[in-house]
């Protein structure tokens, strides 16, 4: 906790980035068609379906993407609860998993301290965002991540680590980072071998965080 | 100071194998053979302002924080238009008062109008970073000349992933993350230049590492040796428009 604290920045105001021809568009606002329970590839994703967001319906789970991903270009809105409950972790906490596995962490982070690497932006745990340009919990967020998966050989030895790049609300918080392996928490857990190609997933962390507009891009 | 040829004379020697596929880095105007970045049509244009922590080097009305290139040339000619800057029909560039060494650049650029020039000649202009690393703006308009000098944007060594640019009047963005080379106390490259560059907010460049300079015209090399550098924008002598030029230094 007495980590220096990555620096605070104003984004520009929020601009509603649309979809570009290539992108497979995961999240419209009007539906949950694309996604499934983060637990079971049976069971529906439970969250709720509003007026152009999906809200995190505590309780009910993460929800996962039908589809697969492996090298991808992902553009996630977020918006913090509004009023404002809790402190640190307990802020509007949420998560965006990629592969279901390295988490990019969403939390309400204005003015609201927690450890570094727990910030949103940060690669949970591992990395804190090079600076903190959350906008106030009620307004939307963006984030622009680029993703390189893992590569493993034959024995299920780590190849090339995982690596991201994150761009929160316009402004680089995490460059080419080498992610150390999967998101856990309070310990450091090593690669292990996975598919090439695994859901996206969202997390459900008990907070009524909500999303919009949600694509991707494959990159392999 | 450094001169061209030492810097020429150190880079080679020292220089890590080079990552990218051997024909990306093939060199301006080779490769027609290959086949040209798909294209992509982006999402809408979306005004980023800049973030509270970014130098704002083109707000929409005035040039104070630039000068000629070439101080020979006098005062700028480039024009200021209604939230704008166009440059004039001939070829001079203009260079930042400040300098910058990594960095997040962000600029919204839109093509002549009415189209300039013949095939392949429709609306050129560059940036160029750390005096050597130039990134070229090319307007879409008749026949790209060549894979590695299209796409709207490309480092003259590697084409873009894909071809977002959008049709003619209309602005396109580019966002780069640009990391400068560095060297040891006796000038070798430690760790070569890197490039991730969104254009249209579609990711044409990841974590490119830039071998040597890209600049067609001959680099300057205390530029390329120093730890920052003015920012050089246009000398195509195509009337391209600018706007809303911020940096984030990330050092």
């Amino acid at each position: 906790m007495d980590r220096p604290r990555p620096a605070v920045v104003t984004p520009a105001p929020y601009g509603i980035a649309g979809a570009p021809s290539d992108a497979i568009v995961l999240m419209d606002g009007r539906s949950l068609d694309q996604w499934r329970s983060a637990d079971s590839a049976t069971a529906p994703a439970r969250w709720k379906v509003a007026n152009g967001y999906v809200e995190v319906r505590p309780g009910t789970g993460g929800i996962a993407t039908r589809d697969s991903f492996g090298d991808i270009q992902l553009h996630v809105e977020w918006r913090a609860p509004l009023p404002v409950k809790g402190e640190g972790q307990e802020r509007g906490n949420s998560g965006v998993f990629l592969m279901g596995t390295y988490e990019i962490q969403v939390l309400d982070s204005y003015h609201n301290d927690t450890y570094p690497d727990g910030q949103a932006g940060s690669i949970f745990g591992q990395f804190p965002p090079l600076v903190n340009p959350a906008r106030a919990p009620g307004e939307w967020n963006s984030y622009d991540i680029i993703f390189h998966r893992p590569h493993f050989d034959a024995t299920g030895k780590v190849t090339a680590p995982a690596r991201a790049t994150v761009i929160f609300n316009g402004v680089l918080v995490q460059d080419d980072q080498v992610i150390l392996g999967p998101t856990t928490y309070g310990e450091r857990t090593a690669y292990s071998a996975h598919a090439d190609k695994l859901p996206l997933e969202l997390q459900d962390h008990e907070f009524p965080v909500r999303y919009r507009n949600i694509w991707v891009r494959r990159l392999e | 100071m450094a001169t061209l040829t030492d810097h020429e004379k150190v880079l080679p020697a020292s220089m890590p194998p080079p990552l990218a596929p051997p024909d990306a880095v093939a060199g301006p105007g080779s490769g027609s053979e290959r086949s040209p970045p798909r294209p992509v049509t982006p999402g809408p244009f979306v005004f980023v302002a800049p973030p509270s922590d970014a130098v704002v080097l083109f707000g929409g009305k005035h040039l104070l924080a630039w000068r000629p290139a070439d101080p020979e040339t006098g005062p700028p000619r480039w024009k200021v238009k209604k939230g704008y800057l166009e440059l004039g029909a001939t070829a001079e560039a203009i260079t930042s008062l400040e300098t910058f060494g990594d960095l997040q650049l962000h600029l919204d650029w839109s093509a002549p109008r009415p189209a300039f020039g013949d095939r392949g000649s429709g609306g050129h202009s560059s940036i160029v970073l750390m005096g050597g690393y130039e990134i070229r703006i090319i307007g879409p308009y008749g026949d790209p000349p060549y894979l590695d000098g299209q796409g709207g944007v490309s480092f003259c060594q590697h084409p873009p992933l894909v071809n977002p640019i959008r049709s003619r009047a209309e602005w396109n963005s580019l966002d780069l993350v640009f990391l400068r080379p560095r060297f040891d106390t006796r000038g070798r490259v430690t760790s070569l230049a890197r490039l991730t560059a969104f254009f249209n907010k579609i990711l044409v460049h990841y974590d490119q590492h830039l071998v040597v300079p890209t600049r067609l015209r001959r680099p300057d090399a205390s530029g390329l040796l120093a730890s920052s550098h003015p920012i050089e924008l246009g000398d195509q002598g195509h009337r391209v428009r600018f706007s809303n030029i911020w940096v984030r230094r990330l050092e």
